[in-house]
């Protein structure tokens, strides 16, 4: 047998056998174990079948003993086709790695990191201001120049920096933060309370305490004079410095009312799809107005590319428009209401909490939670004097 | 076990010898009336969409219907396909 190069071993090959009986070969053929498949009868003299390529010499030799004319019809190489097939797609990926490549020199995707108080949107605003936006071409970008116009713009960003790797910009932020109060210690000043309370333990380090433990203060009342007057009777100043802990109450409330209007989703939920590409959008819907008139919509964007690495100028969109029904109930948890006020709590004192309570009370439709605790904290504050 | 040559078949069904003991003995299976398989051919005597016709060692194998191709073929067995109406065995 001759072997091609590059030939399948196994590839098959469509003959006809033509002559008065073509049977004969067939059985020739079987009887030498030469596999043949699709046996079928053309005509009276004539049947078609397939056989192995690597056994066609056999099969003209088997021929001509048996008086029968055999005809190659045609050859099923697959691997012929594969390898053909494969200079084909050769073009396809180079054209595709070179999109590839092209499109990584655009930016398709920004990512920020760092920013706590200031939102999202603000910044990219101002680097879309600044020149940094999707699709823009990254080489001849400036990142020191882009720094500079976006904390200009944004006074409330202490530093950033703008990093790009392939077609993705990674954009950290730091805020800036606030400058403590810096008081004059020349200037004179007198502690005055704070919040109402018992006193319980008076630490003053300069001035004239006026108060003693076991007294009760009302807010805004002299605890320490900053003003001190010697025993000739001559009258200094001082900024009254020291802590006062006193014991204070809070009672604090929260007000919902009992039944109130609630969403109850219908199950009734709508897709809709879409397609961005850089910031041309296709919608792959035909009505992009909204059909239900109660409804939330859910949106879902998927980007295409490797996390981390890169991202592809194309974003996959997902809508989801669930509609709901408004019904009554009960609209608040106490839970949640409680939690709330001993986060109100948390944030008035500045000391410790020694006992806190909640209770419940109900009145013309509403529910009312009241947390009350009892503190112990430092009342003072410095008042400046006038003059 | 080996297989016995030349045992006739007859005596092999009285001792109630399994098959695959008897080489070379045909056999055919027909599955839906549109395929089977036979095994024991001793090769193609008349081929049509209507007949087909199989010598074996002993006898041969006539095979009716309409549509019938032979799908396979090698040395002992034979894969036909197509509405299969009757088989007779001479």
């Amino acid at each position: 047998m001759k072997k091609q190069a590059g030939i399948n071993p196994y590839a098959m090959a469509a003959v006809e056998a033509f002559g008065a009986y073509p049977e004969s070969l067939v059985n020739a053929a079987t009887a030498e174990g030469i596999e043949l498949k699709k046996i079928q009868r053309i005509n009276t003299n004539t049947l078609g079948f397939e056989a192995y390529e690597r056994e066609l010499d056999k099969l003209k030799h088997l021929a001509a003993q048996c008086s029968v004319e055999l005809k190659i019809i045609k050859y099923q190489d697959r691997q012929r086709r594969m390898i053909k097939n494969r200079f084909i797609l050769l073009p396809l990926v180079f054209s595709l790695l070179l999109c590839l490549l092209l499109s990584s020199l655009f930016i398709w995707q920004i990512d920020i990191r760092g920013a706590q108080r200031l939102s999202h949107g603000e910044i990219m605003r101002a680097l879309e201001d600044s020149g940094l936006d999707v699709g823009c071409f990254w080489p001849g970008l400036e990142a020191d120049e882009i720094r500079s116009r976006v904390m200009l713009k944004v006074p409330e960003i202490g530093w950033m920096t703008v990093n790009i790797s392939g077609s993705r910009a990674v954009v950290v932020v730091q805020e800036r933060q606030e400058k403590p109060e810096i008081y004059d210690e020349s200037k004179a000043a007198d502690l005055v309370a704070g919040k109402t309370g018992l006193v319980r333990r008076v630490s003053v380090l300069s001035g004239n305490t006026l108060v003693e433990p076991g007294q009760a203060v009302a807010a805004g009342e002299m605890l320490a004079s900053g003003r001190l007057i010697s025993i000739m009777g001559a009258e200094r100043t001082v900024r009254a410095r020291g802590t006062v802990m006193a014991d204070t109450w809070y009672e604090i409330d929260s007000v919902c009312p009992e039944e109130m209007e609630l969403k109850e989703y219908s199950g009734f939920t709508r897709h809709r799809f879409a397609l961005i590409f850089g910031k041309r959008r296709i919608n792959l819907y035909i009505s992009s107005g909204k059909a239900i008139d109660e409804c939330d919509k859910i949106i879902d964007e998927y980007t295409l590319g490797l996390e981390g690495h890169f991202a592809l100028p194309l974003r996959f969109v997902h809508e989801r428009i669930v509609s709901y029904d408004h019904s009554t109930g009960r609209g608040f948890d106490s839970e949640t209401m409680a939690a709330q006020l001993r986060r109100m709590l948390d944030e008035q004192v500045e000391g410790q909490i020694l006992q806190s309570a909640f209770t419940e009370a109900s009145a013309d439709g509403l529910y009312v939670l009241t947390l009350r605790a009892h503190c112990v904290e430092n009342i003072a504050e410095t008042r400046e004097l006038e003059g | 076990m080996k297989p016995i040559k030349g045992l006739p078949l007859e005596l092999a069904e009285k001792m109630e010898l399994p098959r695959e003991l008897l080489p070379g003995t045909a056999g055919i299976s027909i599955i839906g009336g549109r395929q089977a398989c036979v095994e024991g051919h001793r090769g193609i005597l008349e081929y049509s969409e209507e007949r087909i016709v199989l010598a074996l060692r002993k006898g041969r194998i006539i095979i009716n219907g309409s549509s019938l191709k032979i799908e396979a073929m090698n040395a002992g067995e034979l894969l036909l396909a197509g509405r299969i109406e009757s088989v007779e065995w001479q």
